[in-house]
C-alpha cells in the first residue's frame, strides 16, 4: 500500500500503514507516544482518524510497540462504508442480506398461522390429542412437560422455566418457533394459600416470560392441560394465553378419521368396517381406540400362531378387542353396573309396559335417524312407578341389556355422604360420565328416597332437597359446560351427533305421590308409565315363566292358579311357586320329582298377596290425578 | 513516590486480575474437554439415524410385524440427542459464565486506569521494568484476552444453535468442526500471557524500578 498521509486537525499528519496480523478485528490504531501525547488520549480512548479520501475512521488508540513516531496503523475494515476499500463494503452489504432474508421468510410462512400480523396468540388446550396436535404443526419444537420444570431447591424451578424460555427465544432467531408446555397444571397452578411460596414464584415467572414476549418474536407459547380450572387465572387472558382451544373427545367422523390413521398401518382384513366402529366407540377418546387397535392387532397374533394364515386384523378381532378396551372416562366412574342380562321374554305379561318402554327408549336410541325425520325430540325421562313387586326393576334390567349402552346405576349407598355437598356432586359427576359415553341411560332406583320433595311443604334444606334441585338442572340445565363439548369445534354438532347426544334418565318408585311437582313436567321425567299389577292374562305368563324349569303334575293348570291370584304382584307369583316347590319336597321326601296341584293350592292358602285394594285405588287416583295427557298415554 | 500512587493502584489491579484470569481458564479448559465426549456421542447418534434412514424396514421380513418401528426408533433417537444437547447446553453456560467474570474483572481493571489516566500519563505507562512488561502491554493482553473469550464462546454457541435434525451430516461433522473453532484460535495466548506477567505478579514489592 502506498504511504499515505491523512489530515487530522488536531494532530500531524502521519503515514498510514497496513494492519498488524495480532491487531486484526480489534479496532486498535497503532500511534507512537507523540502522538498520542498531541491528542492527549489515553490507552484505549476513541480517536477519529481522517483518511486520505476524506473518510473517516473510528479506532481506539493504543501505542506502536516499536514506539516508533510518525506512523498510523489502522484496520481498513473500520472505516466508515464508502470510503474505505471496495471489498469490505460489499460483504457488509452481504451479511445484511443474511439477516435480512430468514426473518422475511419466517414472517411469510408464519402469516396464515396466526392470522395476521402482531404477536403471535398463544393459546391453551385441553384434552385428547393435544399432544399430538401441537408436535404436528411445530417446525423449531420445543417441548417441556411442567413436572418436569420443577426443582428441588428454591429458585430452581424458576431458572429452568428461564431457560426454556431463552432456548425457545434462540430457536425463534432461526423460524417461527414453538414452545410446548405439557401439563401446564403442574407448572401454573392457582396461587394462593399459605404454603404456596414456590408455586406462586414459577407462576409469577411464566407470566413475565409471557409478557416478555413482544410482537416482533416468533415463538408461540402453547400450553395443555386436562384441568383448566386448576389454572391461575392470570394466565387466561389475552396477552399470555389469548386463545383457548377445547379438544373434546371425538365425535363420528373424527373417531372414524382417527381410526383410519391407525389402521392405515396395519395390515387389515377387507370386511374392515370402520363406519360401524366409530359408530360403536362412543365416549372412546385417541388414546382408547389406540388401545383398541393394539388390542385387536394382539388378538390377531394369537389367532395367527394357531392358523398359521397370513397376519391380517379383521372385524371380529375388533370386536373382541371392544369388550376388553373400556373408554378412560368411564373408569373410576360412579354406578357403572355389569347388569346380568335380562330378555324381554323373560318378563312375563306387560306387553303394553314393555312396547313403551322400547317407544321411548330402544327406538330414539337405536334409530335416531327416523326420529329426526319425524321432528320428534327423544324424551329425556322416564318415570316408572307401580305397586312393588311388578318388575320395575326387572324392566329396566331388560332394556339395559336390549339398547347395548352405558348403563350407569344410582342408590342411595353411593349417594349419601357424611360431607356437605358430597352427595350432589356425586350425581353431578354421574351425569357428566353418561353425558361423556352417550347414549347412556341412568337409572334412579327408588327415586323417592333418594330425592326430596319441596312440594310437601317442609323447608327444603336437607340434602334430599339439594339432590333434587341437582337433578332437575342435570335434566333440564340451560347448557353445558365448554370442557365437556364433543369434538373441537364450537357450533352446530353434525346431525349424527345431535340425535345421539342424550342421557336418558329412567326413574323407578312405588310412592309416586312422594315427587316434586318440577320433576314430573315435561323436558324432565316426561314419560309417566304405570306398570299395574299383573292382570288374569299377565299372572298366567308369569306363572309360565316362573315354572319354565319346574317339572309340574299333570294336574296342575296354570290358568286356573291364574284367575285364584287376584292382587298376586310378580314377586308374590315367584314365591308361590318356590313355596309349592318347597313343599313338594317337604312332603315326598327329597327325591321328589314333581310338583302337583294339591302343593300350590297348600302354599296358596299360606301365601298372601302383598297388594291391597285400598293401595291400588291410591295408584290409580294420583295417576288420574296426574292429568288426562299422561293417562291417555298409559 | 506520590506521583507513582495513581501507577501503583493500576498495577495492583492488574495483579488482582490476572490469578482470576488463571482461574477461570482451568474452567474454561475443563468444560471444553468436556463437551469433546459429548459431542461425539452426538455425532454417534446422527450416524444411527442416518443408518436408521438409509434402512427400508419393508424389505426387512421380520420387522413388518411392527409397522410403526421406525418412528418409534426415531423418536428415541431424538430423544437421546436432546438429552444430549441439553448438557452440552450447560457446559455452555459454564463457558459463558467464564467469560463474564472474566470481562467484568477486565472492566474493573480499565476502569481503575480511566481514573488514574491522566495522572500517570503516556510516558509511565509505556516504561516496562525488569520484572514487569508495561501497563500499557498488560492492558492490551487483557483486552486480547476478554475478546478471545468472548468470540471463542460465540462461535461455539453459533456452531450448537445451528445444529438441526434434518442436517445428519452436519451433527456428524461437529466434533471436527468444534476441534477447528480451536484450531483457529490462538490456543496458548492465555498461557503465553500468564507467563509474561509471572514475575510481575510474583513481585511482592509493587514498585517498579525502571520507573524510580
Amino acid at each position: 500500500m502506498a504511504p499515505d498521509s491523512g489530515p487530522c486537525p488536531e494532530g500531524p499528519l502521519l503515514k498510514l500503514l497496513p494492519v498488524d496480523a495480532r491487531d486484526r478485528g480489534t479496532q486498535r490504531c497503532r500511534l507512537g507516544p507523540a502522538a498520542l501525547r498531541a491528542i492527549g488520549a489515553r490507552l484505549g480512548s476513541a480517536v477519529r482518524v481522517t483518511l486520505p479520501g476524506g473518510g473517516c475512521c473510528l479506532c481506539t488508540a493504543w501505542p506502536r510497540r516499536d514506539g516508533a513516531d510518525g506512523f498510523v496503523q489502522l484496520d481498513a475494515q473500520c472505516a466508515s462504508p464508502g470510503e474505505a476499500v471496495g471489498g469490505s463494503v460489499e460483504t457488509g452489504r452481504h451479511l445484511g442480506c443474511l439477516r435480512a432474508d430468514p426473518v422475511r421468510r419466517s414472517s411469510v410462512s408464519f402469516g396464515p398461522c396466526c392470522g395476521g400480523p402482531g404477536p403471535p396468540p398463544n393459546m391453551l388446550e385441553k384434552t385428547a390429542g393435544k399432544t399430538q396436535l401441537v408436535r404436528a404443526v411445530a417446525r423449531e419444537l420445543l417441548a417441556v412437560s411442567g413436572a418436569a420444570l420443577q426443582g428441588a431447591r428454591p429458585g430452581e424451578t424458576e431458572a429452568r422455566v428461564r431457560r426454556v424460555f431463552e432456548r425457545a427465544r434462540e430457536l425463534a432467531a432461526r423460524g417461527p418457533s414453538l414452545l410446548l408446555l405439557d401439563e401446564l397444571d403442574a407448572l401454573c397452578p392457582r396461587r394462593g394459600g399459605a404454603h404456596r411460596a414456590p408455586e406462586s414464584r414459577a407462576v409469577a415467572q411464566v407470566l413475565t416470560l409471557l409478557d416478555g414476549f413482544g410482537g416482533d418474536s416468533d415463538v408461540v407459547v402453547v400450553g395443555t392441560t386436562n384441568r383448566p380450572d386448576a389454572l391461575d387465572p392470570a394466565l387466561r387472558r389475552p396477552g399470555r394465553f389469548e386463545r383457548e382451544v377445547i379438544i373434546g373427545a371425538p365425535t363420528l367422523k373424527q373417531r372414524k378419521a382417527i381410526l383410519q390413521a391407525i389402521t392405515a398401518k396395519m395390515p387389515t382384513s377387507s370386511d374392515m368396517d370402520l363406519d360401524a366402529l366409530a359408530e360403536m366407540t362412543v365416549g372412546y377418546v385417541g388414546a382408547d381406540l389406540t388401545a383398541l387397535c393394539r388390542e385387536a392387532a394382539m388378538h390377531a397374533l394369537l389367532a395367527m400362531e394357531k392358523h398359521r394364515d397370513g397376519p391380517a386384523v379383521t372385524q371380529k378381532d375388533f370386536l373382541s378387542a371392544l369388550r376388553r378396551v373400556q373408554p378412560s372416562a368411564l373408569r373410576s366412574a360412579i354406578g357403572l353396573l355389569d347388569v346380568r342380562p335380562v330378555g324381554w321374554e323373560e318378563i312375563g305379561g306387560l306387553e303394553d309396559v314393555k312396547l313403551k318402554l322400547k317407544q321411548s327408549v330402544e327406538w330414539p336410541l337405536k334409530f335416531p335417524q327416523a326420529f329426526a325425520r319425524m321432528g320428534l325430540t327423544p324424551p329425556r325421562g322416564l318415570l316408572l312407578h307401580g305397586p312393588p313387586g311388578c318388575a320395575k326393576t326387572t324392566l329396566v334390567r331388560a332394556l339395559a341389556t336390549s339398547c347395548h349402552c352405558a348403563f350407569l346405576s344410582l342408590s342411595g349407598a353411593e349417594l349419601f355422604s357424611p360431607f356437605v355437598g358430597d352427595s350432589e356432586k356425586a350425581l353431578a359427576q354421574v351425569f357428566r360420565q353418561a353425558r361423556a359415553n352417550t347414549p347412556a341411560v341412568v337409572f334412579l332406583d327408588e327415586i323417592d328416597s333418594i330425592l326430596g320433595s319441596r312440594s310437601g311443604g317442609r323447608a327444603g334444606c336437607g340434602v334430599e332437597e339439594r339432590l333434587l334441585s341437582v337433578l332437575l338442572t342435570e335434566l333440564d340445565g340451560v347448557g353445558l359446560k365448554p370442557t365437556e363439548r364433543r369434538g373441537s369445534k364450537a357450533g352446530p354438532q353434525g346431525f349424527e351427533e345431535v340425535s345421539s347426544r342424550n342421557v336418558m334418565i329412567v326413574a323407578a318408585t312405588n310412592r309416586p305421590d312422594m315427587l316434586d311437582d318440577a320433576l314430573m313436567r315435561p323436558g324432565r321425567l316426561d314419560r309417566v308409565i304405570y306398570i299395574p299389577p299383573p292382570d288374569q292374562e299377565g299372572r298366567l305368563s308369569i306363572l309360565k315363566v316362573c315354572t319354565q324349569n319346574m317339572p309340574l303334575g299333570a294336574d296342575v293348570s296354570l290358568e286356573d292358579l291364574a284367575a285364584k291370584t287376584h292382587l298376586f304382584s310378580g314377586a308374590d307369583l315367584r314365591n308361590l311357586c318356590r313355596e309349592a316347590a318347597l313343599l313338594a319336597l317337604q312332603e315326598d321326601g327329597l327325591d321328589a320329582s314333581v310338583v302337583t296341584r294339591q302343593h300350590f293350592l297348600k302354599s296358596l292358602g299360606t301365601v298372601t298377596p302383598s297388594l291391597r285394594h285400598t293401595d291400588l285405588s291410591l295408584y290409580e287416583n294420583l295417576f288420574r290425578k296426574e292429568g288426562p295427557a299422561a293417562l291417555e298415554d298409559i | 513516590m506520590t506521583q507513582d500512587q495513581p501507577l501503583l493502584a493500576v498495577q495492583e489491579a492488574l495483579k488482582k486480575c490476572f490469578p482470576v484470569v488463571e482461574e477461570q481458564q482451568v474452567l474454561w479448559q475443563s468444560a471444553l474437554q468436556d463437551c469433546q465426549p459429548l459431542l461425539t456421542s452426538l455425532s454417534n447418534l446422527a450416524e444411527q439415524l442416518q443408518a436408521a434412514q438409509n434402512l427400508r424396514f419393508e424389505d426387512v421380513p421380520a420387522l413388518g410385524d411392527f409397522p410403526d418401528l421406525q418412528e418409534r426408533l426415531r423418536r428415541k433417537q431424538l430423544e437421546a440427542g436432546d438429552t444430549v444437547l441439553d448438557k452440552l447446553e450447560e457446559k455452555l453456560d459454564t463457558l459463558l459464565k467464564v467469560r463474564d467474570t472474566v470481562s467484568s474483572h477486565v472492566e474493573r481493571v480499565f476502569q481503575t486506569y480511566e481514573q488514574h489516566a491522566d495522572a500517570i500519563g503516556v510516558d509511565a505507562v509505556l516504561q516496562p521494568s525488569v520484572v514487569s512488561p508495561s501497563v500499557a502491554d498488560m492492558l492490551e493482553w487483557l483486552q486480547d484476552i476478554e475478546r478471545h473469550y468472548r468470540s471463542s464462546y460465540l462461535k461455539r454457541r453459533y456452531l450448537l444453535s445451528s445444529i438441526q435434525w434434518g442436517d445428519l451430516a452436519g451433527i456428524q461433522a461437529l466434533p471436527t468442526a468444534w476441534n477447528r473453532i480451536s484450531e483457529e484460535e490462538r490456543q496458548d495466548l492465555v498461557q503465553d500471557t500468564l507467563l509474561n506477567v509471572s514475575f510481575f505478579l510474583e513481585d511482592k514489592d509493587a514498585v517498579p524500578e525502571g520507573h524510580c
